[in-house]
């Protein structure tokens, strides 16, 4: 039983706003591209919004979250819900924990700083699973040898030293 | 046989060596957004690998008692929240290998690896070698910049947490434990007091953990840990072999009373255990002649616990002592028992304290 975006009338609706203008509530459903459109002309509200949060690394899974969250003041609030396992951003703040995978995408810009302030980064370098092939093998190879330069050159074997970061340099250019 | 009572290496340092990778399903909600009908699809599906798999033994956790629950998260095997979970869960166990895969834990998959003593290497491809197994018949949740999808973001990326449980009481006792734990934790590594950290029953262990899972590949990740492992170990054995004559006396001193106690008490808690294990432990490295190894007390520190003591028999008997103290008496007959039999059938009687470079080059006939 899926919604039909309020805008295009053709894609299934994923997103679920509700907007209070002028203290008149009102509800809309779009689906993925036009929630896109949607945020984008909404973008200078949702700066300030995120703006305002003020993270202080490792204090706490779900103090990362409810940072997230500062409701007051604005004048309108999403309720787009993830459309695998139908959690809400706010049942995420709850928990401190995603719904399921989709969820990674569904609330990926909200997530993105709570990423960024526990890991540092939010590029996965490891191993990825074999159906994929591996696409960071490169990277892997390269972290590899980079580390093995770094010993060389603590070990003063600056010959081969030489010879690693010649190897480096051509494996980076491919 | 249990991990705790195979032989291994490190064990002036290290209790024991844990690596685990979190795994997740594809297509099913993570463990807060799932019904327990769904849980059980999940367990179906592993059950169906690996029950006609050799060397596995799959366990079923609704179909076994609390105690033995409890008792296999004494051990380690499983978490605490494993245990006590109501939804179906599987717990997949290759012992050979020391594997064990808990089925239904806060992600779907939770593939680990504990061996006794330290054994970074062989824990590590233990683990990758399982996780190839399953990706080889499962669809994990996966995303190309942010990694495995797991249920908390903490675990991001990798997925992968390498655990050592360390014995510090050199570093503890010079009070050196918090600001190695600050600055540890400035380079993405957790220290983690275990039993009774600050009190007095300071058993001097710690699990030493990676934190960053992002942004680092497994085998950097590898790598970084046991290059720390290995700083924290020299700098623990540096200080034991530095104390003056005056000081190991009156540590020596400590570790034979101990001995003492646990050879011939009636009454054992936990806590005195715990204090007890801490001093007759470190006698076991500065030079101590008493027959205990740290082999022999590290696997009396899971022997005693309250569940894995029940099912080894050591109930209640029909007698009116409180229960506490029936338990305390049990716990001191079981260590008694252990340090006998450990004394009669056990591979060392007597051990001297060679460095770690020496034992490695000195192979006895027998071991050769
Ligand atoms: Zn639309
Ligand atoms: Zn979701």
């Amino acid at each position: 039983m899926k919604d039909v975006c309020q805008n295009c009338q053709k894609k299934p609706a994923v997103f679920y706003y509700e907007q209070i203008i002028n203290g008149k509530k009102s509800n809309c459903a779009l689906c993925a591209d036009c929630a896109k459109e949607w945020r984008n002309s909404h973008k200078k509200q949702e700066d300030n919004y995120f703006q305002a949060t003020d993270f202080s690394p490792f204090s706490g899974i779900d103090a990362l979250f409810g940072s997230l969250f500062a409701p007051s003041g604005i004048q309108h609030y999403e309720s787009k819900r993830c459309p695998l396992c139908n959690a809400t951003c706010a049942d995420l703040k709850r928990s401190g924990k995603a719904g399921c995978a989709v969820c990674y995408e569904t609330f990926a810009d909200e997530l993105a700083p709570t990423v960024r302030s526990i890991h540092g980064t939010q590029k996965h370098t490891g191993r990825t699973p074999a159906s994929l092939g591996d696409k960071n093998k490169k990277e892997r190879r390269l972290a590899e040898l980079r580390e093995a330069l770094r010993r060389a050159v603590e070990a003063q074997e600056y010959e081969q030293a030489v010879n690693l970061r010649d190897e480096i340099r051509a494996l980076e250019k491919e | 046989m249990f991990w705790y009572e195979k032989k291994a290496e490190g064990k002036d340092v290290c209790v024991s060596t844990r690596v685990r990778l979190a795994r997740n399903l594809k297509d099913f909600p993570f463990k807060a957004r799932l019904t327990d009908e769904k849980a059980a699809e999940i367990v179906n599906k592993l059950f169906d690998i690996y029950n006609d798999q050799e060397n596995y033994t799959v366990t079923t956790m609704q179909d076994i008692g609390r105690i033995d629950a409890e008792s296999l998260a004494e051990r380690h095997y499983i978490s605490r929240d494993f245990a006590k979970s109501t939804s179906p869960r599987l717990l997949v166990r290759d012992d050979s290998r020391d594997i064990a895969i808990m089925v239904g834990e806060e992600d779907h998959l939770r593939i680990q690896c504990i061996k006794n003593g330290y054994a970074l290497e062989e824990a590590f491809r233990a683990t990758m070698e399982e996780e190839a197994f399953l990706d080889s018949r499962l669809d994990f949740a996966f995303s190309e910049s942010l990694g495995y999808l797991t249920h908390c973001p903490t675990n991001l990326g990798t997925a992968l947490r390498i655990s050592v449980m360390m014995h510090l009481p050199a570093l503890t006792a010079a009070g050196r434990m918090e600001a190695l734990t600050q600055q540890l934790q400035k380079i993405g590594v957790t220290v983690r007091g275990l039993y009774g950290e600050g009190s007095r029953a300071d058993a001097a262990l710690y699990q030493i953990s990676n934190q960053v899972t992002m942004g680092i590949t497994e085998e950097e990740t590898l790598r970084k840990m046991s290059k720390i492992i290995g700083q924290i170990a020299d700098t623990e054995r540096a200080m034991r072999t530095s104390y003056d004559e005056e000081t190991s006396e009156k540590l020596l001193d400590r570790a034979q009373r101990s001995e003492g106690i646990l050879r011939t008490a009636r009454l054992v808690s936990s806590s005195e255990f715990l204090s007890l294990y801490n001093a007759a432990r470190l006698g076991c490295m500065i030079g101590n002649t008493s027959s205990l190894t740290p082999e022999l007390l590290d696997s009396l520190l899971f022997a005693v616990m309250p569940a894995t003591m029940e099912l080894a028999g050591y109930r209640d008997t029909a007698t009116t002592l409180p229960k506490e103290m029936q338990r305390d008496k049990n716990r001191a007959v079981l260590i008694q028992k252990t340090i006998a039999a450990y004394g009669k059938g056990g591979t060392k009687k007597t051990r001297s304290t060679p460095s770690d470079k020496e034992r490695k080059s000195k192979k006895t006939p027998d071991e050769a």
